[in-house]
């Protein structure tokens, strides 16, 4: 709520502005406006667009969760029938309120793994088309929707990742914790990934926090 | 205090800068060696073999290719996080929380920050832990600002925050992953018998002042919290061992496993230290101990932990505390703990606690036995947009059996008794204004066997200026209430060579503190953060001894009980700061001042100034600091210093002392270490005796121990 009375004011304060800017261009003809242009263009724009961007950058955590998932898709083997074609990008999707922001989107725009781009989709909700090959599932989502999406995509290639304690002992493939030490540790549930048809790298699961089950036939309480 | 300050202060400013030259060599030859080979960042991975996996081959292919994606696109975007180009191994080890971002429970009983926390609370982690080389918890507690630790002898330990320092330090309660760990005996830490497996410690929080709000009586003038790693950080086996010149021997085995939703782990330790020395030679102050136990960690679901640990334990502690023969005094005991904690939404959750604990020990002079059952409950909740309350019930019934030797020395009415505590708290935590304001407050509420109900209320204020400040200020009441030997004991002792009997105390009631504190923290940089409090205790119906009359004779034998006659100001600063000159280097420093101006009625009438004991039982000044240095990325080179003020109550003589430790792995699994302690003299005294007793005064030898630790 706080956050979007400051975005108002200040996109207010930006419309003020406005017609001082054109009233200055108009009286000093071409040239100026050019050269106005060249400077509004060449400096204000990539300053302000810096500025925005710094000011809604994630946070180191999720800049680190961010590479951790671009890390995933070189250690994590999908199958065949995962990947159409041998060029088709690999997808990582957010579900919800995506707290990985830019970091993610530089993934997307520097990265290519596996000789593939990528590319990142964000769901407002699980009910919609999620197929993509990561999942990253924020701890802002609600239990009863992990819980949903842990089942709904049981047994198709999809890399769930979550961070909400306790997801992977659920059947969440992969799920993030902050460590003792403060750095971020992940769990990888080995039943979940077998069961899901991905391969992980082994390089990935030594440094991974092993987990196991639940059981196949085991409800998830 | 000012005995010899000119010759002290010299010492200090000699022995600093000799440090800080070390310090600043050491710093550029790290430096050096960084440049010359950037290997040493990456580290452990580059040896490990190839795995046979294929697709181990296919990623390395695509950070190949990664790599060179990079080379092209560096121009377009040199801004760019260089997070994208770490290895897997190296994003494992981005420590992405600042230093105000430690997680604390011990200020709320909820996760909170440290940078959150209106109150002055340290954290020693379990890194710091290791890389202090420290082999007991009283060892470890020496890294906390202003904690007076003194070391009585091989195996007691005097321990105390905020002044009134003694064997019995009887303001500060200790706590093992929730089950307390005072006595309820003698008031205060059997230091002997609290020990656990210290790789598995996860960190030990400690609060200097008044936490009695959440935590109940005794937590006058600090709460300690140590806390252990839940089983499913601790799977994998891990065995130490080693020994040297005080530390004769020690090992330590743990194996810990994960099936499904369980995790547990098992350990077995022991160790045998040897004694110190005094006025006669050595001193009969050896220590022996073993100790086994395990933790089981349950998570059926999201929701629930479940858990189940345990401990046992028994070994023989040399005394010559009570009387001139020395003796081995037996120790044992067990406790086991029940846990169940339900977190339904992040700000919702609750958790119900049951332990039971048993302690015996055997010494000539007295027999203890005492069990302790306490059942817990705490419930977490938000109440409206702006307020979490949390509060609960808890209830505490100590049994004990004190048996006197005979003829007897010590004196239980009765011998044996059962006591019980009922205590509630309350706290409510009210959002004045979103991640700027926020004013805590509660009380807690309890009845005990001594003095009936005890009301403990405080409020905080915290306000947070910036994300990398906090200004916190607070004001806080705290009883310690009496325990056995308080009211029951009697003792028959002497003075000035004649008998004399103490006790026992039926009028002694609770010593009361009213504390106002206030204190800021600041990060201004990544590396750097600080932190200043200040406090003003006001205590009242401290304890004191009055003589009321005489036992008659042949001789005549001055009858001496105890009394809240004595009463006091005590006000302090206490300064520390973590500096991270280079992500290989690491500096903890802190410096605290402490005094007290007390009112006590002399005793014994004639003599001793009772006051003038107490106020010197604690050091006025105190600096410290720590220097961890990873040399390349298998060799670690950790340097501890402290000085600590003369204690003229106790006529203990200012020191410096000073630690060394030199580690290294020569593989991922195996880590060998070598450590000094007390480098700088032969021996010295840390503590006296604050009851003036005869008896022997032991000194700290210098002492060299290596270990290997093997982890997998």
């Amino acid at each position: 709520m706080k956050c979007g009375g400051t975005a108002i004011s200040k996109r207010g304060r930006t419309c003020r502005c406005r017609p001082a800017t054109e009233r200055l261009i108009l009286m000093r003809g071409l040239v100026v406006r050019a050269a106005a242009a060249a400077v509004v263009s060449g400096l204000c724009l990539p300053a302000a667009a810096q500025a925005l961007r710094d000011s809604i950058r994630p946070t180191l955590e999720y800049r680190v969760k961010a590479a951790y998932l671009y890390n995933f898709l070189l250690y994590v083997t999908w199958p065949e029938e995962a990947l159409d074609g041998s060029n088709s990008p690999l997808v990582i999707g957010v579900l919800g309120d995506d707290p990985l922001g830019t970091a993610l989107d530089e993934v997307a725009r520097h990265k290519r793994a596996k000789g593939r781009g990528i590319v990142v989709r964000r769901f407002e909700s699980w009910q919609e088309d999620t197929r993509c090959h990561i999942l990253f599932v924020p701890r802002t989502v609600s239990r009863a929707t992990l819980t949903a999406v842990v089942q709904r995509t049981r047994g198709s290639p999809v890399l769930l990742v979550g961070e909400t304690p306790g997801l992977a002992t659920v059947g969440a493939p992969v799920n993030f914790y902050l460590d003792v030490d403060r750095t971020i540790g992940f769990e990888i549930n080995v039943d979940a990934t077998a069961e899901r048809n991905l391969r992980v790298d082994a390089r990935l699961l030594k440094l991974a926090r092993i987990i196991k089950g639940p059981s196949q036939d085991g409800g998830n309480g | 205090m000012g005995r010899n300050s000119t010759v002290g202060v010299a010492r200090i400013v000699a022995a600093s800068c000799l440090l800080f030259h070390a310090l600043f060599l050491g710093q550029t030859f790290a430096s050096a060696q960084s440049a010359s080979s950037s290997v040493y960042h990456t580290g452990y991975q580059d040896e490990r073999p190839a795995d046979a996996e294929p697709a181990e081959a296919e990623a390395s292919k695509d950070k190949d290719d990664k790599d060179k994606d990079d080379k092209n696109k560096d121009g377009k975007s040199k801004a760019r996080d260089d997070l994208l180009g770490m290895d897997i191994e190296q994003l494992r080890r981005v420590s992405v929380a600042p230093a105000l971002e430690e997680v604390v429970t011990t200020v709320a009983r909820q996760e909170s920050t440290v940078g959150r926390s209106p109150a002055a609370i340290y954290v020693v982690t379990s890194e710091m832990i290791r890389r202090s080389g420290a082999r007991t918890i009283p060892e470890a507690l020496r890294l906390v600002p202003g904690l007076e630790v003194a070391q009585r002898d091989a195996n007691k330990w005097a321990i105390s925050s905020r002044g009134f320092n003694r064997i019995f330090a009887n303001k500060l309660l200790v706590q093992i992953d929730g089950r307390t760990v005072y006595t309820p005996v003698f008031a205060g830490t059997y230091w002997d018998v609290q020990d656990v497996v210290l790789e598995d410690v996860e960190r030990i929080e400690v609060i200097r002042g008044p936490g009695a709000t959440l935590w109940g009586a005794n937590a006058v003038n600090g709460v300690i919290n140590i806390i252990t790693k839940s089983a499913k950080d601790t799977v994998g086996l891990y065995a130490q061992g080693g020994g040297g010149t005080e530390e004769r021997g020690f090992s330590t085995v743990r194996a810990g496993g994960c099936q499904g939703d369980l995790a547990w782990r098992a350990y077995g330790k022991w160790f045998e230290r040897d004694g110190g020395v005094d006025a006669a030679g050595p001193a009969f102050d050896d220590w022996r101990q073993k100790r086994g136990g395990f933790r089981t960690d349950y998570t059926p679901n999201c929701h629930d932990t479940i858990t189940l640990q345990g401990d046992v334990y028994a070994g023989t502690s040399g005394t010559t505390f009570f009387d001139f023969t020395p003796e081995e005094m037996q120790v044992q005991g067990f406790n086991v703990l029940n846990r169940w904690r339900r977190v339904i939404d992040d700000d919702t959750d609750w958790s119900f606690q049951v332990y039971y604990d048993v302690n015996d020990r055997a010494e000539t002079v007295l027999f203890q036995h005492v069990e302790v059952f306490d059942v817990d409950f705490q419930h977490r909740f938000p109440l409206g947009r702006r307020n979490n309350l949390i509060w609960g019930l808890c209830y505490r019934r100590v049994k004990d059996f004190l048996e006197p030797s005979s003829p007897p020395a010590i004196l239980f009415f009765p011998p044996d008794a059962t006591r019980s505590l009922y205590s509630a708290f309350i706290q409510d935590e009210v959002t004045l204004r979103e991640d700027a304001l926020y004013l805590t407050f509660g009380t807690k509420l309890e009845k005990n066997d001594y003095t009936g109900f005890e009301v403990q209320p405080s409020i905080r204020l915290l306000w947070l200026p910036s994300r990398r400040q906090a200004v916190w200020g607070s004001i806080a009441r705290a009883v310690r209430t009496p325990a056995r030997t308080d009211q029951d004991a009697q003792v028959l002792s002497s003075l000035s060579g004649e008998p004399a009997v103490f006790g026992p105390s039926p009028d002694f009631h609770s010593e009361e503190l009213i504390a106002y504190e206030l204190g800021y923290r600041a990060q201004p940089a990544k590396q750097f953060s600080w932190d200043i409090s200040l406090f003003y205790n006001v205590y009242e119906d401290l304890r004191s001894r009055r003589l009321v009359g005489t036992i008659p004779g042949p001789p005549e034998i001055p009858l001496f009980t105890l009394f809240n006659d004595s009463r006091g100001d005590v006000y302090g600063v206490e300064l520390a700061c973590k500096y991270e000159v280079t992500p290989r280097w690491k500096l903890t420093g802190w410096y605290t001042f402490l005094q007290l101006a007390l009112k006590t009625p002399p005793f014994p009438p004639q003599g001793v100034d009772a006051a003038a004991v107490v106020e010197g039982s604690s050091p006025q000044n105190q600096v410290f600091l720590m220097s961890s240095w990873d040399l390349g990325h298998r060799v670690e080179f950790d340097l501890m210093s402290r000085y600590v003020d003369s204690l003229p109550g106790q006529s203990v003589p200012e020191y410096i002392s000073l630690d060394l430790r030199l580690g290294w792995r020569p593989s991922d699994e195996l880590e060998l270490s070598v450590v000094g302690q007390n480098l700088l003299d032969s021996k010295h005294l840390e503590f006296g005796n604050v009851d003036a007793k005869p008896v022997p005064l032991v000194e700290v030898q210098r002492g060299v121990y290596g270990y290997l630790t093997w982890r997998r």
